[in-house]
């Protein structure tokens, strides 16, 4: 069966695409609407010679995945949206360690204990806050189901090829959703991992894993070299996907499962002869800001969609180079726009700044 | 067609939209009937969200109070008995898997004394990654039935590839839908047939028709 279609949801891709890329741990802990994830791990990992533990909790879980990507082995938790704030202090810790992880986030509505309908409010939590401290995690949103099959392969590879945690992040509506999915070629791209506690047996030095440092320059400097790092993947991970966005004079943007109800409507301007284009960025750190300096020339506008109040909007005015209006459509707390709306914000839009 | 109908299955495996289409052509033969939506497993997706379609079919849903808010708690707050005194047909919807199943064992002895009058059905997609065969198809069978402690009485097919199913996919469904009977000895009680775009060429003679209720957001 392999390359034959299955149908389903995308947390139990996600969850099989990550055992295939050779996830030996998973720690978890229940929450709605990413609970099939730890489910299907249940079922799994067992049958696969692998590790799945419900943990006490979602920081016991993050710090499990400490522990095992310590060792050197792939290792992946998942939760939704105040799960993952649990996890910011771990998530910090492993980057402060530079450990390679996979955190996958199927957002639900905030803050607070908010719902458990589908949202996108934790774009900042992903890109900008992830936890205390100087460092950024590569962060990948995927769009449909067979994307969350394929990002979570992608995600262990930048992982271990960065030392970096990887955030997943995805919402209810692409966890939750039916969708046929073929299951991508897995090539071993898991590097030899020197720096891994795996027992010195007496051959070599101990490797220390660790982000206590006594001198504050050492610090300092530890900090300097990370971000170094950072340039390189600044330079090497951003994707993103351009649709229509040519002669485009409205650029819409959005990400993950709202990018699928922008293509409708952009596909509607254009049949109402609206010169509508879309930008989906697929990595949201790095932002993918070349795609947007790029539609500026042509673009007359922007239109920021999102299930959250606004947390994309500065990056776009950041990759425009505020040289154009930035708008912004957002539904929130698990209420989803239609294409209908975005359709009559592009309108209004072409109204008012196409003179 | 009998009082009560159980329907059970793997996650994802259709249970919802058969259920829904099964008590809404029972109403439209004129028949009171009762949806139980008893899925006490997921929130998402469930039958309850299809109370307009209900209400606008002349079918009545019973359904756990906080169905479909954010306090989505598995709780049941009506039973099964109750339900069946109200003198109308009872199409009961199970949640997934054994999980889904367990809160059925609560009403098992009521159901064996109902056992004449009763159908379980075993809802089965085999395009869904964990029933992919026969083989597969039965251990969650099994398990099934060993949570809520009650039989399977037939095997509804209801193989689809969601919006890409075609006649390919519906014949080779066919044929591992045989192969369960053969395994377990149940009956195929039916073979559905969704009606979406992909699927207009294919003759609905011996299949089951299903109107696909829940539509993509994007369309």
């Amino acid at each position: 069966m392999a390359n034959e279609r299955m149908l389903m949801k995308g947390n139990e891709a996600l969850a099989e695409a990550a055992v295939r890329a050779g996830c030996k741990c998973y720690f978890g802990y229940p929450i709605t609407p990413q609970t099939e994830i730890a489910a299907y791990m249940s079922k799994r990992m067992p049958k696969c010679g692998g590790v799945f533990l419900q943990a006490e909790s979602e920081i016991a879980a993050i710090n499990m995945v400490y522990g095992a990507a310590a060792t050197g082995v792939r290792a992946m938790t998942s939760s939704s949206s105040p799960g993952i704030s649990l996890k910011s202090e771990g998530i910090s810790y492993a980057a402060g360690c530079d450990l390679p992880c996979v955190v996958v986030n199927v957002q639900r509505g905030g803050p607070g204990l908010g719902g458990i309908q589908p949202a996108q409010s934790d774009y900042y939590l992903a890109t900008k806050a992830g936890g205390h401290g100087d460092f950024y995690i590569p962060v990948y949103a995927p769009c449909s189901v067979q994307e969350m099959a394929d990002y979570a392969v992608k995600a262990f590879d930048m992982a271990d090829k960065f030392r970096t945690p990887v955030m997943i992040l995805s919402d209810g509506l692409l966890g939750q959703m039916m969708e046929p999915v073929v299951f991508p070629e897995i090539t071993d791209n898991e590097p030899e991992k020197d720096w891994a506690c795996t027992g010195h047996g007496n051959k070599r030095r101990h490797n220390i894993i660790n982000s206590l440092y006594l001198k504050p320059e050492e610090l300092e400097e530890s900090n300097r070299e990370r971000f170094k790092k950072y340039e390189i993947e600044k330079a090497e991970l951003p994707e993103v996907e351009t649709y229509l966005t040519e002669d485009a004079e409205i650029v819409v943007t959005g990400y993950g499962a709202s990018a699928r109800i922008v293509r409708s409507a952009v596909n509607a301007a254009r049949a109402e002869g609206i010169k509508a284009g879309m930008i989906r960025p697929i990595t949201l750190w790095p932002f993918p800001e070349k795609a947007y300096a790029e539609t500026v020339e042509t673009a007359k506008a922007y239109l920021v969609v999102e299930l959250s109040m606004g947390q994309m909007v500065d990056d776009v005015r950041l990759a425009t180079s505020c040289k154009r209006p930035v708008r912004f459509f957002g539904r929130t707390g698990g209420v989803i726009h239609t294409p209908a709306e975005i359709l009559a914000q592009i309108k209004l839009i072409a109204k008012e700044e196409l003179k | 067609m009998k009082r009560i109908t159980v329907i059970a299955g793997h996650y994802g495996s259709g249970k919802s939209t058969f259920a829904a289409n099964y008590a809404i052509d029972m109403a439209a033969r004129g028949e009171a009937v009762t949806v139980v939506d008893m899925d006490t497993v997921n929130p998402y997706y469930r039958t309850a969200d299809l109370g307009d379609i209900f209400e606008k079919n002349g079918v009545k849903l019973a359904a756990p109070r906080y169905a479909g808010t954010n306090l989505d708690v598995p709780i049941l707050d009506f039973d099964i008995p109750g339900l069946y005194a109200e003198g109308r047909n009872l199409v009961i919807d199970l949640g997934g898997d054994d999980a889904g199943a367990y809160p059925l064992g609560k009403f098992r002895q009521f159901i064996g004394l109902h056992k004449n009058e009763c159908d379980i059905l075993y809802v089965v997609n085999f395009c869904r990654f964990l029933t992919h065969n026969a083989e597969e198809a039965e251990e969650i069978l099994r398990e099934i039935e060993r949570a809520c402690g009650l039989s399977a009485t037939g095997i509804v097919n209801n193989s689809n590839l969601g919006f890409e199913t075609d006649s390919e996919i519906i014949g080779s469904g066919r044929l591992k839908a045989e192969k369960i009977s053969a395994l377990t000895g149940l009956p195929i009680f039916c073979h559905t047939l969704p009606d979406i775009p992909s699927c207009e060429g294919i003759d609905r003679e011996g299949y089951y028709p299903l109107t696909v209720y829940i539509k993509n957001v994007w369309n």
